[in-house]
């Protein structure tokens, strides 16, 4: 087996398609079989002529570049059909006048770094799965087929050539996006942040911003409506026949608060948000209903202030309002949906079959 | 340098290790149905010392979670909230409320993401900003030093709706001025979708709009996002039936598969049973691998031999099953819209589950 294997090693044999125009295939048969792309071609192999195009690369001369693979794939010997030697120059071509006209911007690094005017997967080539056939320049004016009919020096003048330069315009284009990644980075970010930070939302609220929301955006929403929003709230009000702020005049108490109608922006970087709502106040006891306003400052204060009309001795209690914007202290609604999901998923514990 | 799957999960609750079970399957396969190339040569992902294919697991159930520990799920009390606002919450809560403890666990474990995806703007926005991010961590390295990685997803269900969105807008939209993943700059080498339900959860962009298309689509190759894109779907299975995906002048680079028929579990819609029947693993082999993975020999044996599979041992309850199925996606079909989708869903679930309980 072991001189059964060496001798494929050592022998041309054809290539198909495939392992001519798909660089995953190509560096199969490079590392297994070298003797099959054979000696005259073995230099010209895709990762080879990347490796030359290296320090041009890091200089920025990509004009150069491609005028160099024009000029060799001018002279190139294959018998390349008429057709084809022409669709793949035009292709060189118009590869050509787009870095050239970036390259004579006053801005070619920022073009280059969001990665406008240069059609980066203009080389890709596209391998059919069942015919085996290769093309290049797919769907356009110019497109190529090689199968495997073709001339192999002819498919490996054209793919070899297509791979290199579709690696080079994958250098090209990595500075953006790196750029590119680390704005998504951000933005996921963002979103944690305006997940663990903002202002809660029941569903009729979230259904509300959501109707306002582009669902095309990257970025969190930069503001929030509140909507008949419940919490549960610490209310310091004045004691039956107090007068003054003083904190012994002041009584302790849980209230329940409902925002009518508020508005919430938030901050760069979703940390924190600053907002205003209307109050009412609905104490269990013996106080009347309140009314005023909450001012939001991020999650750690909600301070509000609601007035109250006087009581039949002729004292007003008005009182100010803490709320956590805990919105599991409301009822026992927010652990519910958690609850069935969970008594739901033991019910359904065993897959079905 | 390996190539790219990218395999991203439908609805319901998902943990961190969902696709090692996926995983499984595809390295299992070459083995079931005697896929010589494959065994000869590491299976799909290729060898140690020839690495052909990383398969990457993405989620975005995260988004959901979230939600689910903010809120309740006293859908009587929301859907009148939000009627009292003038907001439009759609008719299934209404339905909910009839349904049977099976339709309501099923609602709750699984098909609420889909309402939940569809319906709020923001869990959208959030669910496809994370896709797209998850994306880029993984194809911008691939690429640094002039790499040219093929790049291929495969999504399932509410999967393959989330996945579209990520990748039309990926591909269309500028990232704060940066047009890196756009088409013209990024080209995904194959697009695998399995119970396809795109297009009844679609919003904006629009499926048949967008650059989510193969370069032989009439539209042109000019913003094609895709060299191929595969649509698998289970006779069966009422998930894909509402509003079901069949693209018109997409060319030889849109490949529908829609001749699986096979019942061998009643849960039809689950991934496994997709990818088990050779006539979906075949295609994404060698799509993935080259035509060199299956050959057509080993693909007439391997499609004998999963027909040849015994079916559950209940026949009554599967012409049961089956006759619910058909009757179930009639009526989905009719309706042709999320609503109609979320309500088969949760039917179907249900239907399977009490198929699978009387089968016992």
């Amino acid at each position: 087996v072991g001189g059964a294997l060496l001798l494929w090693s050592v022998v041309a044999r054809p290539t198909t398609p495939e392992e001519d125009c798909r660089l995953t295939d190509l560096r199969s048969t490079i590392r297994r079989a070298p003797a099959a792309i054979g000696a005259a071609w073995l230099p010209r192999v895709p990762d080879s002529v990347y490796a030359h195009m290296r320090g041009r690369m890091a200089s920025n001369e990509w004009v150069f570049l491609v005028d160099s693979i024009r000029r060799d794939f001018d002279a190139e010997s294959a018998p390349i059909p008429p057709g084809d030697r022409l669709a793949f120059a035009r292709e060189l071509d118009a590869l050509r006048g787009e870095l050239s006209v970036v390259m004579s911007l006053r801005d070619p690094a920022e073009r280059r770094n969001n990665a406008v005017g240069v059609r980066q997967v203009r080389f890709r080539t596209s391998i059919d799965p069942d015919t085996r056939d290769a093309t290049i320049f797919a769907a356009t004016g110019d497109q190529i087929t090689l199968t495997t009919s073709t001339d192999q020096d002819v498919r490996r003048a054209l793919c070899y050539r297509a791979l290199a330069l579709d690696r080079m315009l994958s250098a090209y284009g990595a500075p953006a996006r790196l750029d590119a990644r680390e704005k998504l980075e951000e933005a996921v970010a963002e979103w944690d942040a305006y997940g663990d930070k903002s202002y809660s939302q029941y569903p009729w609220e979230l259904a509300l911003n959501s109707a306002r929301f582009d669902a095309k955006a990257i970025h969190p929403p930069r503001d929030q409506i509140v909507l008949m929003h419940p919490a549960v709230s610490l209310e310091l009000a004045q004691r039956p026949g107090g007068t003054g702020p003083a904190i012994e005049n002041l009584h302790r108490f849980t209230t329940v608060t409902v925002e009518p109608v508020g508005y919430i922006s938030y901050r760069t970087g979703y940390e924190w948000y600053l907002g205003a709502s209307l109050l009412v106040s609905i104490p269990e006891k013996e106080l009347p209903l309140g009314a005023g306003a909450m001012a939001h400052i991020g999650q750690a204060l909600n301070v509000g202030y609601v007035f109250r009309s006087r009581d039949l001795a002729g004292n007003r209690r008005d009182g100010i309002i803490v709320s956590a914007d805990l919105l599991q202290l409301f009822t026992s609604m927010p652990k519910l949906w958690r609850e069935n999901r969970d008594r739901a998923l033991s019910q359904l514990a065993t897959p079905i079959p | 340098m390996a190539n790219l799957l990218f395999v991203v999960h439908g609805m319901g609750v998902h943990g961190a290790d969902w696709a090692d079970s996926v995983l499984a399957t595809f390295r299992r396969l070459p083995d079931d149905y005697g896929y010589k190339w494959l065994k000869e040569n590491g299976g799909i992902e290729g060898s140690n010392d020839d690495r052909r294919l990383d398969i990457v697991p993405l989620s975005y159930d995260r988004v959901f979670d979230r939600l689910a520990q903010q809120w309740g799920k006293d859908s009587k009390a929301l859907r009148e909230s939000a009627h009292e606002n003038g907001i439009s919450i759609p008719n299934v809560l209404g339905w909910l409320e009839r349904a049977s403890e099976v339709e309501h666990n099923f609602f709750w474990t699984h098909v609420v993401d889909v309402l939940m995806y569809r319906f709020f703007s923001i869990v959208t926005a959030d669910a496809r900003t994370r896709l797209r991010a998850a994306l880029a961590e993984k194809i911008e390295p691939a690429m640094r030093d002039g790499e040219v990685p093929e790049i291929s997803v495969l999504a399932h269900s509410l999967g393959t709706s989330v996945m579209h969105d990520a990748l039309a807008l990926l591909g269309s939209q500028p990232i704060d001025g940066n047009h890196a993943f756009m088409a013209g700059n990024l080209l995904l080498s194959n697009v695998f979708m399995i119970a396809n339900v795109s297009r009844v959860l679609e919003t904006s962009p629009a499926v048949f709009g967008s650059v989510v298309h193969p370069q032989t689509a009439a539209s042109g190759a000019a913003d094609a996002y895709v060299q191929r894109y595969y649509n698998f779907r289970h006779r069966f299975d009422p998930f894909p039936a509402v509003r079901p995906f069949g693209p018109v002048g997409w060319g030889a680079g849109y490949t529908a598969v829609e001749d699986c028929e096979r019942v061998l579990q009643f849960n039809v819609h689950d991934l496994e049973h997709y990818l088990n029947d050779p006539r979906v693993h075949i295609p994404i082999f060698r799509a993935l691998a080259g035509s060199k993975a299956v050959t057509k020999a080993e693909q007439t044996r391997a499609i004998a031999a999963y027909d040849a599979t015994p079916e559950p041992r209940c026949l009554d309850e599967l012409h049961r099953f089956e006759t619910t199925m058909e009757r179930l996606i009639a009526v989905a079909s009719a309706g042709a819209d999320p609503e109609s989708a979320i309500i088969a869903a949760t039917q179907f679930l249900a239907a399977a589950q009490e198929a699978k309980d009387a089968c016992h």
